[in-house]
């Protein structure tokens, strides 16, 4: 039994299970970590996640189409969080304030539209939603090993792969990059040198925004082909945490993220033996304690030495 | 802002509590001057239109005005979804003069006893209690299911559809409620196949649809081809796995094939049959042994399969998915339990032997 279980994490679709599951905890963690740099931290993550994953069920049963439903959840999504910019920027409310109000309003009024919707308060079960596709990629399929771990996933994880690039370079390549981590930085400053604090701010939201109801969005509309109450299961949370972990730095971020979504395989697979499952379910979140001990001591030290 | 807000809605509340005291006083008015004799029963809910649990629970009026619609006068009392709304609609029920009222469920019950100890002329019906000490009242009859009847039966069938001898429950927490449901899977499915390896597997709470669905390609990667839950609406990540992976799926509480079918068939197809609690029966007995005079009131009755408490959905789908040979092997297996012949027990209650049966069934 020990050497199975020894034996699937080694195999090759251990890790392709451990993309599947990580991927809407890099959207998560990438929403995070965009508003965090900018100085406008966004805890509502969970809460945006639920509105995408349920969006994007509603719209594409509406509009019959995955495409349709997939955009007005984005343009649902950063409307939401416009509305947060509005509450943190220009009435001063406290971002944290906020994003806890938005999570508690998502968690419930979800639940609510799917009452008005479905006449259920579980699932979407009866509406004939749709899903996005998945990829095969041409001759990359073929090639053994590579070829199964990084073909056959969601349309989704593709995208993921395309933002986290694209993100890395907006950050560490751009000059606009460079004025979001100034807004972080020091507000003052920043606006001593002529950044338009409030308009870096806003883009920053938008992008967090967007990266959140993606990340919904590839659960209800792809990794499973229905909204279900919650069913983001503080995904959004864990995003928080690897953001609060990398502290600015995207690398960090990302392979925290790596390091959730490889314990929630383990749990995955721990689970079904006899060993206690609270205990079992408790490692990803061990995880996000040792990591975040690890990188305090480390800065700990080098202020010491500096 | 939420300071306003609160206070719209108490407004809000108090306006509709007005208006809905007026409606039911004058509608008892002519409803007494119209009927006297017949029985009043009301059954208070949330709400209905779930597809599940409460639409169930409304059934069985329907069954009492079939049969005794001349001597019985139902009506059923939506109470909203929120607490404060429970808490009037009971009072308000309660004095509107009706003989019988059931409501029940741990959400909501402590408002129902609140007002069965303050009016020990009605008589309550509580058909779903969780609290025993809390309901051991004169004029309350509680009811409970026997969930490891439930999951005896689900057993039965993984065991009799399953082709690698290997089938697999997934529970939504590891708490005794779930454990009673997999306790008895494993019983049922040990009772088919002595040699029967099952595996279990628990999500952690009942919202992770997506980690339902990991465990159960899991599970299936590990042999198992029929697969139960007793995990909410996490459960239907386990459809989502079958449906992708190509195995069946056994459903729980209601006819799940049954509501996913028409927008969902792939997820549907899957679902070989469902294990059903069926509060529209027992509410219906109840009645009927209140009309008789015989309603064990004080009591607290636990029903199992024997009693049509618990069901297992035998429609066309099932007919189609299992054989002629599968069936009857159920059904004997089915009619023991009917009878008596086997009793299934109850781990929530015998804790000690749910670690017997799982070293019993893992291999």
């Amino acid at each position: 039994m020990n050497n199975n279980i020894l034996s699937t994490f080694f195999s090759v679709s251990f890790l392709f299970i451990i993309i599947r599951v990580g991927v809407p905890l890099v959207y998560a963690s990438l929403s995070a970590y965009v508003a965090d740099i900018a100085g406008i931290p966004n805890i509502a993550v969970e809460g945006l996640m639920i509105f995408g994953a349920l969006f994007g069920v509603y719209f594409s049963a509406l509009f019959n189409s995955s495409w349709l439903g997939l955009l007005c959840a984005v343009i649902l999504g950063v409307l939401f969080a416009l509305v947060m910019s509005f509450f943190t920027m220009k009435m001063k409310a406290n971002p944290i304030m906020v994003g806890i109000a938005l999570n508690l309003f998502a968690s419930d009024f979800s639940v609510w539209l799917l009452l008005l919707w479905t006449g259920s308060k579980g699932t979407t079960g009866n509406l004939p939603s749709k899903v996005l596709p998945t990829w095969d990629i041409p001759f990359i399929k073929d090639i053994p090993v590579i070829g199964q771990i990084i073909s056959g996933h969601y349309f989704l994880t593709y995208v993921c792969v395309l933002i986290v690039i694209l993100l890395y370079i907006l950050i560490y390549k751009t000059p606009f990059g460079l004025r979001m981590k100034a807004c972080g930085l020091d507000q003052s400053t920043a606006e001593s040198v002529g950044v338009k604090v409030n308009k870096v701010r806003l883009i920053a939201i938008i992008i967090s925004a967007i990266l959140a109801t993606l990340g919904g969005a590839y659960l209800s509309m792809g990794y499973l082909s229905i909204f279900s109450n919650n069913m983001t299961a503080s995904r959004g949370w864990m995003g928080v945490a690897a953001s609060a972990v990398g502290q600015g730095n995207m690398l960090i971020v990302l392979l925290t993220t790596g390091l959730f979504a490889i314990a929630q395989g383990v749990v995955n697979e721990l689970i079904l033996t006899n060993l206690p499952s609270e205990l079992v379910n408790t490692i990803p979140y061990i995880c996000v304690t040792i990591g975040l001990i690890v990188l305090s001591i480390r800065k700990y030290n080098k202020e010491k030495r500096g | 802002m939420k300071k306003l807000f609160s206070l719209l809605a108490t407004a809000l509340l108090l306006v509709g509590c007005a208006g809905n005291k007026t409606a039911t006083t004058t509608e008892t008015k002519t409803e007494t001057t119209a009927t006297d004799e017949k029985v009043k029963v009301a059954l208070l809910l949330p709400y209905i239109g779930d597809q599940s649990y409460f639409d169930v629970t409304y059934n069985s009026l329907k069954l009492i005005n079939e049969k005794y619609g001349d001597k019985v006068e139902t009506k059923l009392i939506e109470m909203g979804t929120d607490e404060p709304g429970w808490a009037s609609a009971n009072i308000q029920a309660a004095e509107a003069g009706y003989d019988v009222i059931i409501s029940g469920n741990f959400q909501y019950e402590s408002y129902m006893l609140e007002q069965a100890a303050n009016h020990p002329e009605i008589t309550y019906i509580n058909f779903d209690y969780s609290n025993p000490e809390a309901n051991k009242l004169d004029n309350v009859y509680g009811i409970s299911y026997k969930a490891e009847d439930a999951g005896y039966l689900a057993g039965v069938v993984a065991a009799v559809k399953s082709e690698t001898g290997t089938v697999g429950a997934i529970g939504g927490m590891e708490i005794n409620g779930i454990k009673q449901f997999i306790g008895g899977f494993i019983q049922g499915a040990l009772a088919v196949n002595p040699e029967v390896k099952v595996l279990t597997g628990f999500i952690g709470d009942f919202q992770d649809t997506g980690k339902a669905k990991e465990i159960a390609l899991n599970m299936n990667k590990q042999g198992a081809d029929v697969i139960y839950h007793a995990a909410g609406g996490a459960g239907n990540g386990l459809f989502e796995a079958a449906a992708e992976a190509g195995f069946y799926a056994i459903g729980v509480d209601t006819d799940q094939y049954a509501s996913l079918s028409e927008k969902k068939p792939e997820l549907a197809n899957t679902i070989v049959t469902s294990t059903t609690k069926n509060c529209d029966i027992t509410i219906f007995k109840a009645i009927e042994q209140y009309l008789d005079g015989k309603l064990a009131t004080g009591t607290l009755v636990s029903v199992g399969y024997a009693e049509d408490g618990i069901g297992l959905v035998e429609n066309d789908h099932y007919k189609e998915v299992l054989t002629a040979d599968e069936q009857a092997e159920v059904t004997k297996f089915a009619e023991q339990l009917k009878n008596g012949e086997v009793k299934v027990i109850n781990v929530a209650e015998d804790t000690d032997q749910w670690d017997v049966l799982v070293k019993q069934v893992s291999k």
